[in-house]
């Protein structure tokens, strides 16, 4: 068994706390959009608020899957994680900016 | 068995045509490259909360001016080009990266600089002509 020579676990777990902050931030803000756009409408803020609760699991869940992932292909010397779960972030960050938008325009 | 340096012929991996260049880069930079984007990301989220705070505050005590309206629809357009620029960019490091070239300079930064000079003048405005 080979490890490398550098500390792969200090890298790959410093991305994991990234994740981490990165989904509570994204759970508080956009909790946030959702308590304020209830003043515009009652059925977005509840679709806003589940869908935020339900998206911060699923990075929660994917966040350790690649470290898991990552942790695996480090050690084989294999390429690491893809460009899916970066995409599925900045579109989620997107849809809180348009939910941030209507309620600042609608309020 | 696959090696980094193995072409990327059957990578599997997404986007395609990022992993279809160059050959595989150091994992550190490549995790360095990720926290980076998730760096801008939260920073984008900070300007999204900033924006919707600013107009619920705003409208505490008072009706709500234009001028607020203006300032928190900057700051959200800050937001939504943080979050987007966070993965154009993170893509376009990647592919710096791989092709072992220098880093791409980022429009992001002047471009947020610009948006906070906008909405601090507005503030300034609606302070100083209260």
């Amino acid at each position: 068994m080979s490890d490398s020579l550098w500390d792969a676990g200090a890298q790959n777990e410093r991305t994991r706390l990234a994740w981490q902050r990165t989904a509570l931030s994204g759970l508080a803000c956009s909790l946030l959009v959702a308590r304020l756009l209830a003043t515009v409408s009652i059925p977005a803020a509840v679709l806003i608020g589940a869908a935020a609760v339900l998206s911060t699991a699923g990075l929660a869940v994917v966040s350790s899957q690649r470290y898991a992932e990552n942790q695996a292909a480090l050690h084989a010397r294999r390429p690491t994680a893809d460009g899916r779960a970066p995409l599925v972030v900045t579109t989620l960050t997107a849809l809180t900016a348009v939910a941030s938008l209507t309620y600042v325009l609608f309020t | 068995m696959s090696s980094p340096t193995d072409p990327p012929d059957h990578d599997p991996r997404r986007p395609r045509r990022l992993y279809a260049v160059g050959s595989e880069p150091d994992p550190r930079f490549t995790f360095a490259n990720e926290r980076t984007f998730l760096a801008w990301i939260r920073t984008g989220l900070g300007f999204l909360a900033a924006g919707v705070a600013l107009v619920a505050v705003a409208q505490l005590n008072a009706p709500l001016g234009l001028e607020v309206r203006i300032a928190s629809v900057l700051l959200i357009l800050c937001g939504l080009v943080s979050g987007v620029g966070a993965y154009t960019r993170w893509m376009r490091n990647e592919r710096a990266l791989r092709l072992s070239r220098p880093l791409p300079s980022s429009r992001l930064i002047p471009f947020l600089t610009i948006g906070l000079v906008l909405v601090a003048l507005v503030a300034f405005a609606v302070v100083s002509l209260r």
